[in-house]
Parts: structure tokens; sequence; C-alpha cells
């Protein structure tokens, strides 16, 4: 507890000390870094989801997740599910909502599952990757 | 429109007929899953980041993506492998996400992060729990 007042004591010298010589702005563009010293709150990794398979109710391999799309605040809101074995053709990725897909765990192992239907696997929006552009785009 | 009028409209007689019969209860368990017809703005994608190297400001890289922490649907924490930077074998930092800059260069992407040996030498290391399925600290 002490030592980690006299941290907090030297931190904030550290701080004030170079205002006064005039590092205000250099001090917004070179800001260090500080990895964390501990972990915020939360409920999954992914690890736990890129590139890992996800089922049906009834067990069924749907597809494998192929990305995950985030925004500027880091909110994950869409993930590439590839579907194309599951319908019997080569390769089709399709856009979900991070929210449809739920995580459990079985033999030890995380287990994702959706519930969906072929049908609507294969009327829905097919998206591909463009290398060039760095995005998905719709086929 | 008249289409979407027609569709809507027609939705709206089989929920009104469907209503008074079932449904309330049923409706959470057997709710399917309908793919998204257009993508939402979205700034990066995770196979940009996972598995990546991160630079410093000069360039050398300071570590590898193994992973990235999130609550709710939003990343909070990101995990980096400094290891090879430092020296040493495997240590893991946790990061947060908007602390790492993602540019281009060469046309592909490139992560940065301003830190320092130092700084990444005295952070607080991490390890994965595979039992738990959880990141704890060394």
């Amino acid at each position: 507890m002490l030592k980690h007042m006299i941290l907090a004591a030297s931190l904030a010298f550290v701080a004030f000390a170079p205002l006064p010589a005039g590092a205000q702005q250099a001090a917004t563009e070179t800001v260090v870094i500080v990895p964390l010293e501990r972990l915020p709150v939360y409920g999954s990794v992914v690890s736990a989801w890129y590139k890992q398979p996800v089922y049906d109710p009834n067990e069924k391999k749907l597809g494998t997740i192929a990305d995950m799309l985030f925004s500027a605040d880091g909110s994950i809101n869409a993930v590439m599910l590839n579907v194309g074995g599951f319908l019997g053709i080569g390769v089709k990725h399709i856009a979900i909502p991070v929210s449809a897909i739920t995580i459990t765990q079985k033999n030890n192992k995380s287990w994702l599952t959706m519930n969906t239907t072929k049908e609507l696997l294969k009327k829905a929006v097919a998206y591909k990757f463009d290398k060039a552009t760095g995005l998905w785009d719709p086929i | 429109m008249n289409r979407t009028l027609l569709v809507a409209l027609s939705l709206g007689v089989a929920m009104a007929v469907a209503q008074p019969v079932l449904a309330e209860p049923a409706a959470p368990d057997t709710k399917i899953v309908v793919p998204m017809e257009a993508l939402p703005r979205y700034g990066s994608l995770v196979s940009a980041w996972y598995k990546k190297p991160v630079y410093d400001t000069n360039e050398k890289k300071v570590g590898v993506i193994t992973d990235m922490l999130f609550s709710g649907g939003e990343i909070n924490a990101i995990m980096l492998d400094v290891g090879g930077f430092l020296g040493i074998g495997a240590k893991h930092v946790a990061i947060p996400a908007e602390a790492i800059t993602i540019t281009e260069k060469n046309n592909k992407t490139w992560l940065t992060i301003n830190t320092t040996k130092d700084v990444v030498k005295k952070a607080t290391g991490y390890k994965y729990d595979a039992k738990e399925h959880a990141w704890k600290k060394m």
C-alpha cells in the first residue's frame, strides 16, 4: 500500500516536472504506452473464436470463423463465417452479428453454437475479402 | 417500395394471426439467426491484428499479438508476446486496444505501439490458463 503511494507520488512528480519546461505539446505526441497492471473484466478471448468451428444446435458444423469486424471504439460488430463446407460448395462467407453466436464449453474446450438453417445460409448475402483494400465486400 | 410494403403487411398479418395462438414462451428458444444483408460500419478486422507483429516507432518489432480480450462484444485488451523483444522466451503483456495504431506499409497492415524495452520489462506478465480459458498473472 505504502509502496503504491510512493509510486503514485513519484509518477505525479515525473508528470508535473517537465511541464514548466514547456513539454506539454511534446507530451501528447510521445506518450509512452505502459502495459496494464491488471486485466479488465472480459467475457471471452478472440483466440476462442478466430478460425474456430461453429455448430448448430444439433452439433452439426455450420462453418468456421474467418474474421471478426470491429469498429474504431473496439466493439466487434460482425463475425465472418465460412459456411461453404456446410452448404456443400467451396467457400461462402456470410456475416453474423456477434451476439448471435453463443460460446459454451464441451470436453473442456470452447464450443460455439448458432441457431440457423441451411435455407437461410443459402439465401444469405455472401462476402469476399478484397486484399487490395483490406475490406470485406458483398459478392 | 410497393413490394416491401406488401411483405411488411403480410408479415404483420402472419404475426397477428400467430400471436394469440402461441409463441411468446417458445420464441426465445427457437430464435433463428438470419445472416446480415449488409455489413455494419467497421474500422478494422481481427485478421489484421491476431498473430500479427507490432512494431515500435523505430520499426523495431516489439512483439506479436497472441490474443484479444473482449467483454460484451467490445475489445478491451490485447495480449502481446514481447519475449522476443526482450530476448527471453515468452512474456505476454496486456495492452489497451487503443494503444496500438494500425496503418499501412507496402500495401500491408502495419501495427505500431510507442513503448520501450524498459517499460515492457517491468510490466506485469500474463500466462494463458488452458484449463480455465483465461489469462492469469504470472
